[in-house]
């Protein structure tokens, strides 16, 4: 085998890999599930780093009182699936249940996939121990975390959000439960919108 | 790989040779000329082209920091596979044409781009992905433009990535044991043998001993492991590599003597790291296995590498000893400590005058200078944590003078032993 062939096998595999990763990322777009998840920023001033917004969510942390899963335990780095819901009044979607494994969705719910960054797993010995059952709680990133922003932009998102609510609509793969940016809500107003080639 | 010296040092060389009639004189001029032709020829051109491929890719990381807007997804993607399509191309080009210096440097920018690719994929479309998968991905890419092209640089770069992935999978929480490394470094060390490349056998020792130690200490963190474990365990570890060494040196390894010198260092930093930290806990089986497996490995594979001919008569004890110190140290809490101290110093100490003995054995001058220098830095250290009034820093200087009157001793001995043995050697018409 020549050089040259050799040298077409790697532009071949390399090409279509990355091909792969934009095609596979077009067909979550367009054919997920729309789910709406209202951010909820830790830190205003961390909220903008450099030229990505780092997006916190509602249903990053997850208080498991209340919350149905079929586990004991989960550990950190654990591959998990969060069973989401729309809520009836602001059309945002909230935590219902958590499951290692992604089961059949009802209607009107999705099982979004992610990783558990953190794990509290303490439950109380004690009945008013340091370790309370209500610190049993999931700290979970679901690959949806970063919103590149054009440079000089995030300020100005900033202060909007500062302002006015702002929300993300994540498509929701029906195959794997992986979820993608599909648009960027302020005050329920659709401000970025992203297509797979535009 | 011939150092700028190289040439001084033959022609030196050749004319004490000549002198004593072992080379021709009117070989010189040839012997020199053919030398002068071999020197590389491209180290200069060499580093400035790496520099430039890694200058590229770090130009084309900050295009995409920039994040421009102007230029739809479209385009973007467009620039993304032009660029990589390009620089294989002229990786093609530059090999096909009988260049494979500037083809290589070529191939090891499109080994480049391709990471730079996946990041950009990651901005274009917001991809906050599990960030080590897509570094193992570019590894594995530079990997298989290694294996396929045979590319030294290629392979460089994929033993890079290849620490940097294990270490970011293991450091960033979720892995406690990233085993699924290890097949991707033995084929990076299969390649590098496979090329007799001396300086790839750094980076796969290099990378090796990263990723034990952090995988080590990652481990320990998830046991509850305290210091003298992980360092115990480490020291035993580097220990049984050592005899590897030794074992691979046997069956004509090419890179077994500086294996066995990395194992050596790293043995005895972590033989000697041991002493600063406090014994504190009591047996941990697991731990107990491990290290208990480790020690016999050390000890089989020493007999294994040295035959009864090489064997001297104190390895397997030294070899035994330091296998059982670094297992009982961790469980020596009911010793006094300045006891213990002194019990190890003096435990290290024996452990380097078997090195040096080794060293002069094997004419081995790289074991004999790290026993001396590991010597010099534990009595340094024992005067440093151990003395402190001038009564005692007395006595400390009068004992290191006979420790050290004697342990020239103990060398002058050992270097007469072996000049007496290759005169009898010589005389009775062996090798």
């Amino acid at each position: 085998m020549n050089a040259t062939l050799r040298i077409l096998i790697l532009v071949l595999l390399k090409t279509v890999f990355l091909a792969g990763m934009i095609a596979w990322h077009g067909v979550v777009l367009h054919t997920g599930t729309p789910v709406l998840l209202r951010t909820e920023p830790l830190d205003p001033r961390d909220f903008f780093r450099g030229d990505y917004v780092i997006l916190t969510y509602e249903i990053s942390r997850i208080d498991m009182n209340g919350i149905a899963t079929d586990a004991e335990r989960f550990r950190d780095g654990q591959r998990i699936y969060v069973l989401l819901e729309p809520d009836a009044e602001d059309g945002y979607w909230t935590a219902r249940a958590v499951s290692a494994k992604r089961g059949r969705a009802p209607e009107d719910a999705v099982w979004l996939r992610g990783r558990v960054t953190h794990a509290l797993n303490h439950v109380a010995r004690e009945p008013d121990g340091p370790h309370a059952p209500a610190q049993r709680r999931l700290w979970v990133a679901y690959g949806i975390e970063s919103y590149f922003v054009p440079e000089g932009t995030g300020r100005d998102l900033e202060d909007l959000r500062e302002q006015q609510r702002l929300g993300i609509e994540v498509a929701v793969s029906h195959l794997t439960g992986r979820g993608v940016i599909r648009a960027v809500l302020i005050d329920g107003e659709r401000v970025y919108e992203e297509g797979l080639l535009r | 790989m011939r150092l700028p010296g190289y040439l001084g040092r033959l022609k030196t060389d050749l004319d004490r040779w000549i002198a004593k009639g072992l080379v021709p004189a009117e070989n010189r001029a040839a012997i020199i000329a053919d030398a002068e032709a071999h020197q590389p020829q491209h180290s200069l051109s060499a580093i400035l082209v790496i520099l430039g491929v890694i200058s590229l890719a770090a130009g084309a990381m900050a295009f995409i920091a920039a994040n421009w807007t102007v230029i739809p997804k479209i385009g973007k993607l467009a620039i993304m596979f032009a660029a990589l399509w390009g620089s294989f191309a002229l990786a093609a080009m530059q090999i096909t044409r009988g260049h494979p210096f500037f083809g290589h440097a070529a191939l090891l920018l499109a080994v480049l781009l391709f990471g730079v690719n996946i990041m950009l994929i990651g901005q274009i479309y917001h991809i906050d992905a599990h960030f080590p998968d897509g570094v193992m991905i570019w590894a594995l890419g530079a990997l298989l433009a290694a294996i396929l092209m045979n590319s030294q640089p290629a392979l460089a770069a994929a033993m890079i990535l290849g620490v940097v992935w294990t270490v970011m999978e293991v450091t960033g929480g979720g892995t406690v044991f990233h085993w699924v490394y290890l097949p991707f470094w033995a084929v990076t060390a299969l390649l590098q043998h496979k090329q007799r490349w001396k300086a790839g056998f750094h980076l796969v020792v290099l990378s090796a001993t990263v990723w034990m130690t952090v995988n080590t200490a990652t481990l320990a963190d998830y046991l509850n492991w305290g210091s003298a474990e992980t360092l115990g365990l480490l020291t035993i570890k580097w220990l049984a590599i050592w005899s590897m060494a030794r074992a691979m040196g046997e069956i004509g390894y090419p890179f077994a003597t500086g294996l066995q010198r990395y194992a050596l260092a790293f043995m005895l930093v972590g033989f000697f790291l041991l002493q600063m930290v406090t014994p504190e806990r009591g047996i941990d089986y697991i731990w107990l296995g491990l290290s208990g497996l480790s020690g016999v490995l050390a000890v089989l594979l020493l007999l294994l590498g040295m035959s009864g001919r090489t064997l001297g008569i104190a390895d397997l004890p030294a070899t035994i000893a330091i296998v059982i110190a670094a297992i009982a140290y961790p469980f020596a809490t009911a010793i006094d400590t300045a006891l213990l101290g002194w019990l190890y110093a003096g435990l290290f100490i024996a452990v380097t005058i078997w090195l040096m003995s080794n060293g002069v054995r094997f004419r081995d001058g790289f074991t004999v200078n790290i026993a001396l220098a590991a010597f010099g830095v534990q009595v340094f250290y024992v005067y440093v944590s151990t003395f402190g009034t001038l009564l005692g820093n007395a006595a400390f200087f009068i004992t290191g003078g006979i420790i050290l009157i004697a342990l020239a001793f103990f060398i002058g001995r050992l270097s007469r032993r072996l000049g007496e043995e290759r005169a009898r050697g010589k005389a009775g018409g062996a090798p």
